[in-house]
């Protein structure tokens, strides 16, 4: 141990402790490996995160959505170099790569107005609880319903929904303040509410 | 028979239906609440749109993954060419922290790339855009992200500033092992001076091994590897002076492996035979011929004993002994040993030797 050299090769032996909080110790475990190339990292990162990633791109309209998440994941693999950060500013990171992957894509297919593309995952979960209480709204009620919203407010709230990202999570992937997030998911909701004549409208 | 503006009048107020909001989206809705027919719907939504992904794909996935983080596309060779030509002399010198500076070098030379601006370091028009971003949480500027732009610095041979940027960076962390990286990093940039007209091309390399050190152990604060850590940068430090260099490694042009100065020296060791003749493996002079980065055969795969199978000249070998069998394009072999650092039950291929095998 006396040069730095052989130092060196012992640290790198041993996966040397470093001090911080252990909570994040996992994620900083796997982040370092997936920085390696580490398949077992990056396999973990997808399954965590490739359902909501891809549901997000769904419902915003993507036209493949598989595909457009195998490229968000994709580029987040190559620029995985120059992330650094704790678990939520790395969903942050990964939906905002997705966000600017759907806008490109949009643009790239213009002439098509996004909202006649929200397409739909065909059998969904659903499980028994929740069939009970949905039976009476179909799943085009619910698109159209939530067609209905503002543009500002269907990516709210499918970051908040399907993305599953935190109030902050989901104002840093679309570069706003907490403050319009709330004001963007209260109307929202209740729009929706309005559109789906929850409020006790007849049906 | 409430319409929504009704939710609207009758509320107490913004911050209490706020909080029922985040109720609703975290599944755990107000029972009979002003919210809870919502419920089903947002249930409805997460379930129609989220599907997880199939395990085949995860796998797919998870391979293409693997192999994109070494091999960051649109990198421009010419850069790459130059950049291995110089990051190559080290041996035994932290793999990880190469993968990075590796990977943020190739990526900053990619304009388009639409997180180049994360890759960016001070200096890059980019770099801006880069704190913008930090700003917003993306990507913080923290200590280890600052120290790993000094390594990126040192990388591109603008010592002064790696080592300026490297302090800047410590001087905001605690910690005993910053400040034993402060007081070496002092020595450095004395030595740095010294070296500057002699051993110019030999302290860039030393500057960015140091970096490269100081970033990938910074941290270890105490006990045994706090100890190991201080002898570690000090001894990296004086070597920039281009004193005495013990581990012989530091500079592959005068210092051939076993084996291997012999077939390096005839016919292009011009000016060099005479102070190396190869008889003295790993005891390096290190104050000599430190400007033939030109020469091919003298390429530094020297380091790795018996263990660099690829084309000299081509096949960097920085640090990864024993995994530079791939062609170079595709490995930079920068990457490697630290893999163990995942967790053994679930990483069969993490710990795996000859990763270069796969796609």
């Amino acid at each position: 141990m006396e040069s730095p050299r052989s130092t060196n090769h012992e640290l790198m032996s041993s996966p040397h402790p470093r001090i911080g909080n252990p909570r994040d110790h996992d994620f900083e475990t796997r982040l370092r490996a997936a920085k390696n190339g580490a398949e077992w990292a990056w396999a973990a990162i997808y399954r965590d995160l490739a359902g909501t990633v891809s549901g997000y791109l769904a419902n915003r309209g993507a036209a493949e959505p598989d595909d457009l998440t195998s490229e968000t994941f994709l580029q987040v693999a190559r620029n995985i170099s120059t992330f650094d950060g704790d678990e939520s500013a790395f969903r942050s990171w990964v939906f905002v790569i997705a966000h600017r992957r759907l806008i490109d894509s949009r643009r790239a297919r213009q002439r098509r107005p996004e909202t006649t593309n929200l397409s739909v995952r065909t059998g969904g979960a659903g499980g028994d609880v929740e069939e009970e209480a949905l039976d009476r709204l179909t799943t085009v009620e619910l698109q159209s319903a939530f067609e209905k919203l503002s543009e500002s407010q269907r990516d709210v709230l499918a970051l908040r929904i399907i993305g599953q990202l935190t109030l902050e999570e989901t104002a840093s992937v679309l570069g706003k303040r907490v403050g319009a997030i709330k004001a963007a998911q209260r109307r929202g909701l209740l729009a929706l509410s309005e559109h789906l004549d929850l409020t006790g409208v007849t049906r | 028979m409430r319409r929504s503006g009704d939710y609207l009048g009758e509320m107490p107020t913004t911050k209490v239906f706020d909080r029922e909001v985040e109720l609703l989206l975290a599944g755990t809705p107000i029972e009979g609440g002003r919210l809870s027919d919502l419920a089903p719907v947002v249930e409805m939504i997460r379930t129609e749109w989220t599907t997880a992904p199939s395990e085949s794909e995860v796998e797919h996935f998870a391979r293409s993954a693997a192999s994109a983080v070494k091999v960051p596309q649109s990198a421009p060779t010419a850069v790459t060419t130059l950049q291995r030509t110089r990051l190559t002399p080290r041996h035994g010198l932290t793999p990880r922290l190469a993968t990075v500076a590796m990977g943020v070098l190739l990526m900053s030379g990619t304009a388009g790339a639409a997180l180049a601006a994360d890759a960016a370091v001070p200096g890059d028009a980019l770099y801006g855009l880069d704190r913008a971003f930090e700003r917003v949480g993306i990507g913080s500027g923290s200590t280890d992200e600052r120290l790993e732009e000094a390594v990126v610095i040192a990388a591109q041979g603008r010592s002064h500033e790696a080592v300026g940027h490297a302090v800047e960076a410590l001087s905001q962390h605690s910690g005993e092992s910053s400040a034993v990286a402060l007081s070496a990093l002092t020595v450095a940039s004395e030595n740095l001076v010294h070296a500057q007209d002699t051993a110019h091309a030999t302290a860039n390399v030393r500057v960015w091994a140091l970096l490269t050190y100081i970033a990938e152990n910074i941290g270890l604060d105490r006990g045994t590897d706090g100890r190991e850590f201080g002898q570690g940068v000090a001894q990296l430090a004086r070597d920039i002076g281009g004193g005495d260099d013990p581990t012989g490694a530091q500079d592959p042009s005068v210092a051939p492996a076993p084996g291997q100065g012999q077939s390096n020296n005839p016919g292009t060791g011009a000016g060099n035979d005479g102070s190396n003749d190869g008889s003295e493996p790993g005891n390096g002079d290190s104050n000599g011929n430190v400007e033939d980065h030109g020469r091919p055969a003298e390429s530094p795969s020297v380091t790795a004993p018996g263990q660099n199978n690829g084309p000299p000249a081509e096949s960097p070998s920085v640090t990864a002994p024993g995994q530079n069998n791939g062609p170079p394009a595709e490995s930079p072999s920068v990457t490697a040993p630290d893999r163990e650092n995942g967790p053994p039950e679930d990483s069969p291929s993490a710990t795996a030797p000859g990763k270069e095998n796969k796609p």
